[in-house]
């Protein structure tokens, strides 16, 4: 669970990089279709995040009793 | 002896009180007992307490009529955002009262919320300054709050409404937003609401590492039982929480202290879940930003490339030219330089060649009248010469003719000679004979042959 929450955060701030390593002129055109595929991974994982539940952790919940 | 009744003196009492508290009296007390009967009669038991120590110094019961309580309660809840409760302070009208049979109380006219409120204000001070004495007041407020809170932990009764309209908002919102909620159930109203959410906060701390935020939702219940959030305790514990917390608990005007020490606080259980979809909706527009900025940034960086090539490439093109020019140029000057110099390196070998031919031939003519002289002179001894060797060898050839005439062997042998010769070999010497030898003897004229007899050395 530590890993997804810090997934989400370290996918933004990777993709966040990216983009301003893009905009500041410091990507290199020969890594531009590596940065572009992996810049798409990331925005669909952050999107998947927004939008799905997962059911590892609808399992965990459900698992904790409550009184 | 005469004595009276305990009717008659108590009877004398209850006289003698009507006479001596003939006016209603302003009280300040602590209500240590509340109890409303099914009728609408609110029961209190009061007391006043030493400052310093809680030392009871004075108790009273205390009674509101129904028919008084119906209109002081929402007065005084509607001021304080409290309902009567146990361990309030209460500025009361009372009216002092004296039954034979139930004895000394007071009857309750009028309350002064005011009293309660500053108090309450005071007491709320209180804590505020102990949390912040122990040093926990800021610590859930300082925790970093997760960017996208998708797993909550939910406080609340699991019946209240509010938790009803918070689930609803939550799973139904209009971005199909998805979270992962696990309700902790507890008592949020009255005595025990301390103690509940102080257990659902220890088993929630249990599953510390799933969950990114705790929500505390109150709500659809009476607004005002929010005394309970205001302790020192339940205070505590959120403030320490290691995961942040948004109290859903609020009153619209009050602030609880529980309020005060979560990280967030809304006032209702759907400001609650509007708050967390906002960051998710935050965090897609952030996406959807950052997304839009790759693809322009991808597509300037692209086109500038193509701009940049297309540049290069007109540059190249521009000084290929120049190159080319520039070669041409030079060819051309190289080429008429070439010219010229061949013209005047052919004129200078012609010249060359002219002086050469010249000096050739006048060396030829040279060579020719010197061969010439040479033989000219050559030719004269020659003939001299030749003609001295033919002299030479006329003379020699003459005396050679006169010494082979002499020296002719017939001449020898008409001068009386003779040749013995033995096998055709002319003998000199009588050694090389052997006696029987046959000798040839040639004379001038006619030859002889002759036997060896002796031979004398």
């Amino acid at each position: 669970m530590d890993k997804n929450k810090l997934n989400y955060k370290e996918a933004i701030i990777e993709i966040e990089d990216i983009v301003a390593k893009l905009e500041n002129n410091q990507l290199d055109v020969d890594d531009l279709s590596k940065k572009v595929k992996r810049v798409s991974e990331l925005i669909a994982f952050c999107k998947s995040k927004l939008h799905s539940t997962e059911e590892e952790v609808e399992k965990m919940l459900k698992s904790i009793d409550t009184p | 002896m005469n004595a009276i009744t305990l009717f008659e003196l108590n009877n004398q009492v209850k006289q003698t009180l009507k006479k001596g508290f003939a006016e209603t009296v302003w009280i300040t007390a602590e209500i240590t007992e509340l109890q409303q009967n099914h009728s609408g009669h609110c029961y209190l038991q009061l007391a006043d307490k030493k400052e310093e120590d809680a030392t009871i110094l004075a108790t009273a019961r205390g009674t509101i009529w129904a028919f008084t309580f119906r209109t002081l309660r929402p007065y005084f809840e509607t001021t304080t955002g409290r309902s009567l409760a146990k361990g309030m302070k209460v500025m009361l009208n009372v009216e002092v009262v004296f039954h034979e049979v139930y004895g000394y109380s007071l009857n309750i006219r009028d309350i002064d919320p005011t009293y309660t409120l500053g108090d309450l204000e005071q007491k709320k001070r209180e804590i505020l300054m102990q949390l912040e004495k122990d040093g926990i007041i800021d610590m859930n407020r300082e925790l970093e709050f997760p960017i996208l809170p998708k797993n909550i932990a939910v406080i609340s009764s699991p019946t209240a409404a509010g938790l009803g309209d918070f689930m609803n908002q939550i799973e139904h919102n209009s971005s199909h937003f998805r979270f992962h909620v696990k309700l902790f159930p507890a008592i949020m109203q009255g005595e025990k609401t301390t103690e509940s959410v102080i257990a659902a906060l220890d088993r929630i701390y249990e599953y510390e590492s799933i969950f990114d935020v705790v929500v505390i939702i109150r709500g659809g219940g009476s607004q005002t039982d929010l005394g309970w959030f205001d302790s020192y305790d339940i205070a505590a514990n959120i403030a320490q929480f290691p995961i942040p917390v948004i109290s859903g608990i609020g009153h619209e005007r009050d602030e609880t202290i529980a309020d005060r020490v979560a990280h967030v606080r809304v006032k209702t259980p759907t400001a609650a879940a509007t708050f967390l979809i906002e960051l998710f909706a935050q965090q897609k527009m952030h996406i959807e930003s950052l997304q839009a900025d790759m693809v322009t940034g991808v597509q300037e960086l692209l086109y500038e490339q193509k701009t940049h090539q297309l540049l290069l490439a007109t540059e190249f093109k521009r000084v290929v030219t120049a190159l080319l020019t520039g070669d041409d140029n030079r060819l051309k000057l190289l080429s008429k330089r070439m010219e010229h110099a061949s013209t005047l390196y052919t004129r200078h070998c012609l010249n060359h060649l002219a002086t050469l031919k010249g000096r050739m031939d006048s060396r030829t003519t040279l060579l020719f009248e010197r061969l010439h002289n040479v033989l000219n002179t050559k030719g004269g001894e020659v003939k001299q010469r030749a003609a001295r060797v033919l002299d030479d060898h006329r003379r020699r050839l003459e005396l050679a003719a006169t010494t082979v005439k002499y020296a002719d062997p017939k001449k020898v042998l008409e001068r009386g000679y003779s040749i013995t010769r033995l096998n055709g070999k002319a003998v000199k010497q009588a050694d090389t004979l052997k006696v029987g030898d046959i000798l040839e003897t040639e004379m001038v004229a006619g030859k002889i042959r002759s036997e060896v007899k002796t031979i004398d050395n």
